[in-house]
């Protein structure tokens, strides 16, 4: 769907796109399409069949073992959207199944869910081009003075990347991993792909429990744990360990096909590390 | 007791650490009544104190993005508060009241007149009494919704119409914005 269309009768009530320079909301139209491509390639990496049932798309998402026990069982409520103060502010933050570790860092515990990879507006943000697209839009934005010479300017940017978001009515950030495990183990900050995902309210982002994702499950535990460094841009390793990827029952599968077995059956895969 | 009073130290907690966020999201799944409650019961004065400013204004916008309601006497209480509060904290109140859904779908046909609404009521009041103009028009059109046209409005309508309107033909040049988007916010004869 796309910025001028109707969404539950609300749309357009946030007209931002309308006050940018024509040639600018025209490029960033098209870099939304030409996301698209990167999408379908993306999706193709983490969507196969479960022995042989209908193709899954399976996201995965870890979180501290205080949270996790609402995931052993199903249904639960699902996802939770995450608060504002993070890199493409309010969503849900997952990655695709094919790099299963890289947001070990988060939590001990990881959640596989399915999600539906259809009819989604993607910007993909680890293109530097678009990053540049992101900034050219971001200087032009009335409050961008007062948000870069304020106090908060950490909180106000995550925000304005949620005007972003909303102005565009983009469903699905992709973008390179702002953090890592501090021996580079777990998080690839050069390949690995992070994405977040948007939950609307008519046109505005929403918080609460996303919709996006279906049959969230306890699926992988991890037996290393992180801390975060100062400053919060590395998480060090409380065992100082590799992961191992410890999976012995099917070795041939590799960790995301392990995962993917597990899941289908309602099992775990332990990461040693 | 109010619901308000129930809910306060989850609301405390939930606006300085995620998790407690998550338990008032839990709080109010599992229970309608109080969602329903917390979601759009009216804020009464003798309910201010129990948070501070800026838990108040988080439990604002949770409200709100919950599909809830705009409490017009908490805008005004942290329009009092947040006069001498950060750039940032004030970005915030002001989308309160430019994201509100009633306030949204009457300002198209409100003019520059507030009709019975309180959010539109508070938006007029605020856009011709907050003493840096410059600032509210910045937000009025950061958000760029069908309330901030309605604000900027009644500032053209105001004593601030002059440097206002330097203001917004500055803006719209910059970006060459057409004609089209101008009468967004020009003053027409429905006016007060």
């Amino acid at each position: 769907m796309r910025a001028n269309e109707s969404i539950e009768g609300w749309w357009p009530i946030v007209l931002g796109a309308s006050l940018l320079p024509a040639d600018l909301a025209a490029e960033i139209e098209v870099a939304i399409v030409e996301s698209a491509d990167s999408w379908s390639t993306y999706v193709a990496g983490n969507c196969s069949p479960i022995d042989g049932q209908p193709v899954a798309c399976l996201a995965l998402k870890y979180v501290p073992t205080e949270h996790a026990l609402r995931y052993r069982t199903t249904p639960n409520p699902g996802l939770h959207i995450g608060e504002n103060n993070l890199t493409w502010g309010k969503g849900v933050y997952v990655v695709g199944i094919s790099e299963p570790l890289s947001t070990g860092i988060y939590g001990r515990v990881g959640v596989v869910s399915q999600f539906d990879p259809t009819n989604l507006t993607v910007f993909d943000a680890r293109l530097p081009a678009n990053q540049a697209l992101y900034i050219r839009w971001l200087q032009l934005q009335a409050d961008y003075p007062d948000a870069v010479l304020t106090v908060h300017s950490n909180h106000w940017l995550h925000r304005l990347r949620n005007q972003f978001r909303v102005d565009f009515h983009i469903d699905v950030v992709l973008f390179r991993p702002d953090e890592s495990d501090r021996y580079g183990q777990y998080t690839n900050k050069a390949s690995d792909t992070w994405m977040v995902w948007s939950d609307w309210s008519g046109p505005l982002l929403r918080g609460g429990y996303s919709d996006r994702f279906e049959d969230c499950r306890v699926t992988v535990l991890i037996d290393e744990e992180f801390d975060v460094d100062d400053p919060a841009l590395t998480r060090r390793p409380r065992l100082v360990l590799g992961p191992g990827q410890g999976v012995v029952s099917h070795p041939a599968l590799g960790l995301a096909g392990a995962i993917r077995h597990a899941y289908d059956h309602g099992s775990y895969v332990g990461v040693w590390s | 007791m109010t619901v308000i009073r129930v809910a306060a130290e989850l609301i405390r907690r939930g606006s300085q650490d995620e998790s407690y966020a998550i338990d008032l999201d839990d709080a109010v799944q599992a229970d309608e009544a109080l969602r329903i409650a917390l979601l759009n019961d009216p804020i009464e004065p003798a309910e201010w104190g129990l948070l501070k400013t800026g838990e108040w204004l988080w439990f604002a916008q949770w409200r709100q993005e919950a599909g809830g309601a705009t409490d017009a006497s908490l805008l005004a209480l942290l329009d009092r508060d947040l006069q001498s509060g950060s750039r940032e904290a004030r970005y915030r109140l002001r989308g309160l009241a430019l994201q509100d859904r009633e306030a949204i779908e009457l300002a198209p046909v409100a003019g520059t007149r507030s009709i019975d609404t309180p959010v539109l009521g508070w938006v007029r009041q605020h856009v011709l009494e907050f003493p840096d103009p410059t600032e509210v028009v910045n937000d009025l059109l950061q958000y760029a919704t069908p309330v901030s046209w309605f604000g900027l409005r009644v500032i053209l309508l105001g004593q601030r119409r002059e440097d206002v309107s330097v203001l917004l033909s500055e803006f719209s040049e910059r970006r060459g914005l057409s004609p089209e988007v101008r009468r967004s916010w020009s003053v027409g004869d429905d006016s007060e």
